[in-house]
């Protein structure tokens, strides 16, 4: 207890804030622009660090690493991009919203919904420590492989009322996600000979191509401007009070994003879309999600960013990262000097409790920067699109090059973007494939993993058949849900008649 | 007249005896470019990046290095580049590391890269000690000898640097099954600690930070360091363990007999690449001697800079790090494995693990 | 009846359902352990594209419209136009991206992208030429800025121009 306040007061100096302070910037200006966010975004920043002397340079890492969620809201709300390891499920409410001229609510819920997720998280956090240790040991690979099931199942949700649709599109993501270097073996997937592709299509390329460029596309296709009003409606205020009034959905998700951000090697791609599910799944009425329900704002944007803190913990303990933004986390402690490892609770807790804690600050500075920015930026979307296309384009391209400096970056993008487009206008949910593509790689090694190594036997542990009870549940009370609303009209997939 | 053609043979002259000094190198308000072809915040990234301001200040001109990290295709691609594009010039270096050095070893069609072309200018060696889980009654090598339980073992790939330790067991004649699709050594030290899988090894450093507390609580069983070169070439026991045997004493433990055959060459040829001389930086082919010389003699500088010591001790487990002659005597082990050798190795693991390298 | 049936979206489905075909094909030639998981995932979605399949030319046959509700807003485009002007417009942005892309190999990316801006300023915002001058060196700037700032890269073309055009 004592650590726990010690370390408040390493956090609250003035020369430790300032570093925060400008971590939270940079990596505010960088995540800002879609792309570039995330891992690239990180990425790109670590090599500042190196050279500074360790106390401010832990400072200013921690500040990245905390707005990461919090910055790629920006291109989730204002154009549905989905960031690259955060506000990926944002897209699908937060957009809506701002074509609805709503664009300054939306953001500011979320914002508010970072911070109070943030805060929370990391409190939860802190009194999850000392029993952290047994919890994360406890999830295995076949656990994980549950996990990363569950995760699947939340497309059953974002179909819609295309279900067949929905399963095939995550298929597609899959495969792309296969593609290259399979898992275990020396063997290389797919790939035509091609060498950019050995090493898969990245992330960046995919979410830009499925969402940015088809938006980009058909926003100038329409010649109007992103908002379909003229007038911006509801300002951040009111996204504020309702993150407030939802305050529950806030706590709620945000201890899901501390539980799931802290098992290793689920990326914590999955939390987003795993708290979105979530709330659909437990909300009576449901017939707004998807078309601009501010809870579907919040629910996410709570949960990643408790998911950064979470994240904290594999990496400080066992020396894993949590995410691919932890991974670069990661190498910046080791160009610090600092090792992690389990000696890290006994030596150095104090640390750890510094990380927790300055990780929540700089979600405040980070949330109250970006309340402020929403207002003047949430103006972009009433301009004509055609002014913004190009630099978006630009954005776009460039971002996506940086993936792995290759024409094929470019390449790609066009291509992802030409299926992104056609899966847009024949109603082929792309959040489904996004899913499909992030939980590829999981769903294969730990499945993979727990065959090997436990033959069939896996399917009956404990934890194994907990998460399969979650998962059955979950998906029933989905379809249950939704056959009760669908029951009055006669609609489906296949099933209204012409006029 | 005579005395401007004096001044002229005098001005000749000075410039004669001038040119030789201009000649060594000199990168003063040059940029060089070191390229690791690995990511941002990896293994080797940092080893470059804790390298990088102390080269700095011993290289002739105290030139900017500058790390350019090309990761992809396990670091092929950025060896790729590095064979094609870099000049002679002591303006770009290569960083290359253990991943690197097993597919030129095993002969990868993709790789164009060629280390018997680069000069070496300094090695980082590192070692890695095997552990076990003490619930299996083994309390040190010597208990491995009538050991006939199977025991899993995370690997990440049957290519990758576990041909190191997956070989050593076959060598001690265990039963170890390979459970593939680990993501690394850190996801192979929490299954261990899981309970998914009992016997592991890990690199010095993390086996300092993180398996040391775990046999303090009695949860590990420390078997056997890989071990170290000498002077010599011979593998000798792991400083860092010092009361552990090196894999060719449990070797001897086990049979009696010191270790010899293919099995044996290939193993040491590959330990040696993957750890002996782990990590190192190459100048391209047709560098100049007076380049190749100035960057060995920053080298040994650097290595001698007691504030070096102390990142070495930090960071790089302490190893005496090797330069020049030392580091090119090291990695010609590597280079100089006997074909047959290679091909029983590329065998095995044909037969065993089903690895096509086509 | 092929003509009746013929529409891009039946198209896309049967290229969707192909591709996973393809994967199973290709999977089988693939070492044990890399090629059980896309192996049997193609398979499965090779099954459930074929129904989709079905029940898309089932729907076409019998002229049933696609449910105009697909539950969430991504799922539902509206346009106010046909879908073949649609189409051609789309041809042409593509187009363009290529025109992009081949600009980026011959000259290298800052220079293109930001001619890229200046004509998408001139004739799509239908901007003043000094107006999309201004564009474009805003376009430029950025990317100068963050090249120096973060040792950010583009890709250069075959002409090599002096920094920061190429």
């Amino acid at each position: 207890m004592e650590t726990v306040f010690q370390s408040l007061g390493v956090v609250l100096q003035p020369g430790h804030l300032l570093m925060l302070l400008c971590g939270v910037v940079m990596g505010l200006s960088i995540g800002i622009l879609p792309g570039l966010g995330g891992i690239v975004g990180m990425t790109i920043l670590l090599p500042v660090i190196y050279g500074m002397d360790p106390h401010s340079a832990f400072g200013l890492l921690i500040g990245m690493v905390a707005v990461i969620p919090t910055s790629d809201t920006f291109p989730s709300v204002m154009m549905g991009i989905p960031g690259s390891s955060a506000s990926q499920a944002t897209i699908m409410d937060g957009y809506p919203l701002a074509k609805k001229g709503e664009a300054a609510r939306a953001l500011g819920a979320a914002f508010t919904a970072s911070l109070i997720g943030g805060l929370f998280g990391a409190l939860v956090l802190t009194l999850i420590i000392p029993i952290a240790r047994p919890l994360v040991l406890a999830f295995g690979s076949p656990e994980l492989f549950m996990l990363a099931l569950l995760g699947m199942s939340m497309v059953g949700v974002l179909s819609g009322n295309r279900p067949i649709k929905g399963i095939l599109a995550a298929g597609i993501g899959v495969m792309i996600g296969a593609l290259g270097d399979a898992p275990a073996v020396p063997e290389y997937r797919y790939t035509f000979g091609i060498d950019y592709l050995m090493d898969g299509i990245p992330l960046v390329v995919v979410g830009l191509g499925l969402f940015a460029f088809p938006e980009i596309v058909d926003l100038l296709i329409k010649g109007r401007a992103i908002s379909e009003t003229t007038t911006l409606g509801k300002g951040w205020l009111d996204g504020v009070k309702d993150t407030l009034k939802h305050k529950f959905i806030v706590l709620r998700c945000s201890v899901i994003g501390v539980i799931v951000g802290f098992l290793p090697g689920l990326g914590g791609s999955v939390v987003d879309w795993i708290a979105y599910g979530h709330i659909i799944q437990t909300s009576r009425d449901r017939e707004k999600f998807g078309k601009g329900d501010i809870r579907g704002v919040i629910a996410p944007e709570s949960a990643n960013n408790a998911k950064e803190g979470g994240g904290l913990i594999p990496t400080f303990l066992f020396g894993i990262p949590g995410s691919g933004s932890m991974a670069v986390f990661l190498g910046g402690l080791l160009i610090l000097g600092i090792q992690p490892g389990p000696s890290m609770v006994t030596e150095n807790v104090d640390l750890i409790y510094t990380a927790i804690w300055s990780l929540a600050l700089a979600n405040v500075i980070g949330a109250t920067l970006s309340i402020a920015l929403s207002k003047p930026i949430t103006r972009l979307t009433v301009i004509p699109f055609s002014y913004l296309a190009p630099f978006m384009v630009l954005i776009i391209t460039f971002a996506c090059y940086q993936a792995t400096r290759s024409w094929g970056d470019l390449v790609a993008l066009l291509l992802m973007g030409i299926l992104g487009w056609i899966m847009k206008q024949y109603g082929w949910p792309r959040p489904a494939a996004l899913i499909g593509y992030v939980l590829s790689d999981n769903l294969e090694t730990y499945l993979f993993i727990s065959v090997q190594r436990y033959g069939a036997e896996w399917l009956t542990r404990t934890g194994v058949l907990v998460l399969g009870a979650i998962i059955v549940f979950s998906v029933g009370m989905g379809i249950f849900f939704q056959t009760k609303r669908r029951a009055p009209a006669s609609g489906g997939e296949h099933g209204e008649k012409a006029a | 007249m005579k005395k401007v053609i004096h001044s002229f043979i005098m001005i000749v002259m000075a410039l004669l005896l001038a040119m030789p000094a201009a000649q060594a190198a000199d990168f003063s308000g040059k940029t060089i470019e070191w390229i690791i072809p690995f990511r941002v915040g990896g293994g080797s990234d940092v080893w470059a990046r804790l390298y990088a301001p102390f080269l700095q200040k011993y290289l002739p001109g105290n030139p900017v290095v500058a790390v350019k990290n090309m990761p992809g295709g396990g670091s092929i691609i950025g060896g790729n580049h590095f064979h094609t594009r870099a000049r002679p010039d002591g303006l770009t270096v290569f960083g290359s590391s253990g991943s690197t050095s097993f597919p030129y070893l095993l002969e990868n069609p993709k790789v164009k890269y060629d280390f018997a072309k680069y000069k070496i200018v300094f090695a980082s060696p590192t070692g890695g000690v095997a552990y076990i889980n003490p619930d299996l009654g083994v309390k040190s090598v010597e208990d491995l000898k009538n050991f006939g339980r199977e025991l899993a073992y995370a690997s990440q790939g049957a290519t990758s640097l576990d041909i190191i330790p997956l070989l050593a067991f076959e060598m001690l004649g265990l039963n170890v099954k390979a459970v593939f699709g680990y993501k690394g050594r850190g996801p192979g030290r929490v299954a261990f600690e899981q309970g998914e899988v009992n016997i592991d090894y890990q690199t010095t450093t993390a086996f300092i930070k993180n398996v040391r507390p775990l046999i303090e609580q009695g949860k590990a069983v420390p078997l056997m360091s890989w071990g170290v070169l000498d002077a010599d070439g011979n593998i000798v026991r792991d400083p860092i363990e010092p009361d552990l045997p090196s894999l060719p004493e449990a070797y001897e433990i086990k049979y009696g007999e010191k270790p010899k055959g293919p099995a044996f060459n290939a193993w040491k040829a590959f330990m040696i690449a993957g750890f002996g001389v782990q990590k190192a930086m190459w100048l391209p082919e047709g560098t100049p001697d007076d380049i190749v010389q100035a960057y060995r003699e920053a080298a040994t500088k650097v290595i001698a800079d007691p504030e070096f010591q102390q990142v070495v001790e930090k960071s790089l487990g302490g190893y005496p790090q090797m330069a020049g002659e030392e580091a090119r005597k090291a990695f010609d082990q590597v280079l100089q494995v006997p074909a047959a050798d290679k091909k029983w190795l590329i065998n095995w693991l044909k037969e065993k693990y089903d690895v096509k390298l086509d | 009846m092929a003509k009746k049936l013929l529409s891009i979206r039946i198209v896309f489905s049967a290229l969707v359902t192909l591709a996973f075909a393809y994967g199973v094909y290709e999977a089988l030639g693939y070492a044990y352990l890399a090629k059980i998981f896309p192996l049997y995932v193609s398979l499965v979605l090779l099954a459930v594209g074929l129904i989709n399949l079905a029940l898309e030319i089932r729907d076409k046959w019998k002229g049933v419209a696609e449910a105009k509700s697909g539950g969430t807003a991504d799922l539902e485009v509206k346009w106010d136009m046909q879908m073949s002007q649609v189409l051609q417009k789309f041809g042409v942005f593509v187009a363009v991206i290529i025109v992009l892309y081949g600009g980026i190999w011959f000259i290298g990316y800052p220079l293109s992208i930001t001619i890229f801006i200046i004509v998408l300023y001139r004739y799509v915002a239908g901007t003043k030429w000094h107006w999309a001058l201004v564009a474009g060196a805003a376009g430029l700037g950025f990317l100068a800025l963050v090249s120096k700032l973060l040792y950010m890269d583009w890709p250069e073309g075959l002409i090599k121009l002096p920094w920061p055009l190429g």
